[in-house]
Order: C-alpha cells, then structure tokens, then sequence
C-alpha cells in the first residue's frame, strides 16, 4: 500500500493522467514524463533505484549518439546534395522528381531520425517546387508518407523500432531481414497512389524545367573533409550495425563510438577553445525533450510494470483473443496503427513492449513473439501517417509549409491520408499474416 | 538625451496602397534602408525594407531560420530575378509591410534605441505614441553620431 492507496491504482492514476497531459499538448512532454516518474518514486510506487534500472540505456546512447552523428555530418551539405541531385536526376519531370525525392526521404528516414530526415530534405524541396512552378503540397504530402515509411524498415529509423529493439533483443539484420520487404511494398503502393491522386496531372513547363537541370548538386557540399569524414565514420557504424550479433555490441554502444569518432576528427587539430564551441554547437543539436522525455517515460513503464497493471493487461489481452497468436497479432497491428494516428505512438510503445513481453509463456517462450513484435512496429510506426498529429515528422513538415505560405490543415491532409495509411496497414496485416502465422 | 533630440523628423512614407513598384524606386533611388507604411489617415502600419525586398526575391524557404543552408547550387539568373522584381512591382505594399519590428517614440531613451539597434540591425521608426502617427526614423548612424558628437 502507498500512502493507504493500492500501487495498482497509484500507477495507473499516473500512467493515465501523465498520457492525457501528453495528448493536451499544454505542457511540454518531456516535463510531464519527468513528473511523472517523479510521482512514482514520491508516492512510492517504485524507488529510485526501481526507476533508474528501467531506463534503457541502450536506447539513450543509440538515439544520442544517431543525433551526434547527423549534427556533424549535416554540416558538410550532404543530404542537401541528395536533394539537389534527385531533382536534376529526375530532368525537371514533377513526377519523376517527386518519386526520387521520396525515395531518398526514405532511404535518409531509414538511418536517421525522421524529424531529421524531413527538416533536411522539405525545405530544399519547397526551392525546387518553386523552380519547377509546381505545387508544393504533393511533394510534401509524399515526403510525410515517406519518411514514416522509411522509418519503419531499420532498427534505427524510428523511436518505436529503437524501443522494441533493445528490448526484445533484435538486431539491425533483424529489422532490415523482416520489415524491409514489406516496406518497400507499402512504399511502392503509397507512390501509386499519388501518382492517381496528384502525379498524372503534374506537368512544368520547358523554362522550369531547364532551370532545375541548371541547378549544380555538387555546389552543395560546404565541406569535403567533412563529407567524406562523415561518410566514413556512416559506413564504420553501419557494418557495425550489421555485425553486431557477431560482434555482441549492443547498438547504442555503436553508435555513440561512431558519434566520438567524428566528433574527434571534426574538431582535429583545432585549439581547445575552438573544440569546445563546435563540440557544444553539436551537442546544442540533441533533441534533449526527446532523450529526458524517454527517461521519464521508462520509469513510469517501470512503475506501472511493477505494480502488476501490465501483467493484468497482457492476461486480458490473450483472454479476449483466445490465446490466439494470429488474432492478437491483427489486433496488435491494427490497435496500434489507430492508436498510433491519434497519440504519441513512444509512449504507446514502451507501454506495450513489457505488455507483449508478459505474453510470452502464454504463447510458449520470447522466440514465439516475433510477430507480435512486427505487428507493434508496424502499427506503431505506419499509424503515425493517418493524421496530421500522428508523428512528429507530419508536424514538422506542415509547420516548415505554413510558413512557406503552403497550408496544410488537419481535415484536408486526413482526407488523404488516413485512407493511405489504412491500406498501409492492410498490406502489412497481410504480410504478417502470409509470413508469420 | 532622447530619440526625439537626435531622430530625422518627417520621413519619406508610404501608403498600404502603393505599390512595391514605387517602395522599390525610394529604396533604391534614395538609398533608403526601411520605409514606414501607414494608413489612409497616416497612421503607423509597418515597414517594408530593404531585407523584405530581398526576402522577395528569394525562394521563400531558404529565408525561414537558415533551413536551406545555401543556394549556392542555383543557376546565375539575373533575367529570372528581374522578372520576379517584375511581377511583385504592381502588387500594393498592404500585402509585404511587415509590423514586428519595434518602434521608437521620441521620449525613448538613447540607450533603449542602442539595444534595439544592437538586437534588430535596422534603423527604427519613430512613432508618437498618442497619435499613431510617424515623426521620423532613426538610424544606428544617427546615434553613434551624436554620442561620438559628430552630430
């Protein structure tokens, strides 16, 4: 009993309200995750140290060390080069230019964090529409879809895959083994889909479309050394990603070595004062709300795990479906994709991972959870495309649009997109299905 | 020592109505930083500067918080930037005047019309706070003259 109250009840309390205040909006997330976690050990549901070893670290390190990484190699003009360079390769055609542009939106979404990706990628976009003088907003639109989409397919493109990574033991090959074919599936139905909508009406005129074959992609790169610095220190983590069950390092370690090692050669040879001031602009560039949001988030996960709710939740869980592994697993896919559109799809996830986790000696062991697993990160992951709140990317990029004198309203954009990111969701029910039930 | 001491009183203004054709001909003819827009009964409204004029001139995502980190990869289009002069010339000045710029009032004192030149890099209209009405501009120039005692 805490303060004469059943921990059950404490936590849910907490759990819940900290959940509400999150979808308000009004206060900041990761302030509320905070307090949260803080009300846990307070009411004493939990103790300090309780809270301190439900924080995975591994998650922390690989997120901080992802955004270290893109903070440097941004500098040298690399993903702008991207951008520039799908423009010219498409040769001015609008639609050609947009599958190309939401192709490397994907491919950047899939090894970066998909805020990154879009902040990166839609700004140059809204120059090259200009240039092309075609409207913005299917660009856009398509780059949302993208960079959600892209996000799903690696154990490093999206915050949710990241969580249920580290916490059911999956590797980079996992991710990339089960969830890349049915992301490039989605991706290729998504891109058809807009070429109905919008792509078969683009047209640009010949003087457009000679001023984007006049733009210079390479003029973009600011910084060879650092480029080419970058791109070595991406590739070292990559294949240390794609080592990692042989090597036994865990992600975040590889991640963080790979964020010191190009810290190392960025600030090569510069005077201490001056390594300080580009180690502290790098640092300045760490979503901070994201990492202490998940700090506090882990603790009330902790919390509520051991006052027993999550237990209670799972055995409800198989009650209503029978024990069934393939029902649970739709119902799993297609909760989470809708829950995913209307809320923070982090919170949603590091509170399933240890309902999903009690599963197991219901369906005979961790190795049967596997689909669960991918329904979650499916779900999770593709819902956020349903409305213009369901992912912090889809904010984003309509915030960069409106002021860029682009609108992008709530009802317009969930016109068209809740009815793609169900037929996301449909596909990947399939896949599952076919490949794993 | 006050704003009011050391401003230039009566600028040249604008109209909401006018257009950008003819806020272009007194920057550039004139060598004007910024011009204060008011209103049919010459009323403050804003400014349009020299930086709105450039602003408009560019892609409209690379003036937002320096997302496009260069342009450098455009062509040299000189013909391309004069059409585009071009086709924002007869637009009226209501649409491109901006009003978050501060403005000073005569009794201001100096020292706050140093901080607002140090945070805005932009010479500042002058505005009676009573009225509405524009009484002059002052710029950085201004100022420093006359704390240097040039003035």
């Amino acid at each position: 009993m805490v303060f004469g109250f059943d921990p059950l009840w404490t936590s849910t309390a907490i759990l819940l309200i900290t959940y509400a205040l999150i979808m308000t909006e009004r206060i900041n997330r990761a302030i509320v995750a905070l307090i949260g976690a803080g009300v846990m050990i307070v009411s004493g549901v939990i103790t300090q140290k309780q809270a301190i070893a439900g924080v995975d670290f591994n998650t922390l390190a690989l997120l901080i060390g992802m955004m270290l990484l893109v903070a440097v190699a941004r500098r040298s003009g690399m993903f702008q080069y991207l951008a520039v360079w799908a423009a010219k390769a498409g040769r001015g055609e609008p639609w050609t230019v947009l599958v190309l542009l939401t192709l490397v939106t994907a491919v950047a979404s899939a090894f970066l964090d998909n805020v990154t990706a879009v902040l990166l990628i839609a700004p140059v976009t809204l120059v090259l529409t200009e240039q092309l003088k075609v409207p913005p907003y299917p660009f856009l639109f398509t780059e949302i879809f993208a960079s959600n989409i892209g996000g799903t397919a690696t154990l490093i493109g999206d915050p949710p895959n990241i969580l249920i990574g580290s916490a059911a033991g999956l590797t980079f090959n996992d991710f990339v083994w089960h969830l890349t074919p049915v992301i490039l599936v989605v991706l290729a139905a998504q891109l058809v889909v807009n070429h109905l909508v919008w792509g078969r009406r683009m047209r640009a005129d010949p003087g457009a479309r000679a001023a984007v074959m006049a733009l210079e992609p390479s003029a973009t790169i600011t910084d060879h050394r650092l480029l080419k610095q970058a791109l070595a220190v991406f590739g070292v983590v990559v294949l240390g990603f794609v080592t990692a069950h042989q090597t036994g390092l865990d992600a975040g370690t590889i991640a963080l070595c790979g964020a010191a090692l190009l810290l190392l050669l960025d600030t090569r040879g510069l005077p201490i004062e001056a390594q300080v001031a580009r180690i502290n602009r790098s640092f300045a560039e760490v979503d901070w709300i994201t990492i202490f949001f998940f700090v506090g988030l882990f603790a009330i996960v902790a919390g509520v795990q051991r006052a027993g709710l999550l237990d209670w939740f799972a055995k409800e869980i198989i009650g209503l479906t029978g024990g069934n592994l393939a029902v649970t697993a739709v119902a799993l896919i297609w909760a989470s994709a809708l829950l995913s559109a209307a809320i923070d799809n982090i919170p949603f996830v590091a509170t399933m991972i240890p309902v999903i986790q009690n599963m197991a000696p219901s369906f005979g062991g961790p190795e049967a959870l596997l689909p669960l697993w991918w329904s979650l990160s499916l779900g999770a992951c593709l819902g956020g495309n349903g409305t213009l709140i369901g992912a912090s990317a889809n904010l984003t990029v309509a915030g960069i649009a409106e002021r860029a004198g682009v609108p992008f309203r709530f009802m317009s954009f969930l016109w068209y997109a809740f009815p793609m990111m169900l037929m996301s969701i449909v596909i990947s029910t399939a896949y599952v299905w076919l490949r794993y039930l | 020592m006050t704003v009011g001491s050391i401003m230039t009183r009566d600028p040249e203004t604008v109209r909401q109505t006018d257009t950008v054709g003819r806020a272009v001909e007194l920057l550039l003819g004139r060598h004007y930083i910024l011009l204060p827009v008011v209103d049919a009964t010459g009323r403050y409204r804003g400014v349009f500067d020299i930086w709105d004029l450039l602003g408009m001139l560019l892609p409209k995502a690379a003036t937002l918080d320096r997302l496009v980190p260069n342009l450098r990869f455009m062509p040299d289009d000189l013909p391309g930037l004069h059409t585009k002069l071009e086709h924002f010339s007869g637009q009226a000045l209501q649409a491109h005047a901006r009003s978050d710029l501060p403005t000073l009032a005569p009794d201001t004192p100096i020292v706050e019309a140093l901080l607002l030149f140090y945070r805005q890099r932009s010479t500042l209209p002058v505005v009676e706070t009573a009225t509405g009405q524009v009484v002059g501009v002052l710029s950085y120039w201004d100022a420093l003259g006359a704390i240097a005692g040039r003035a």
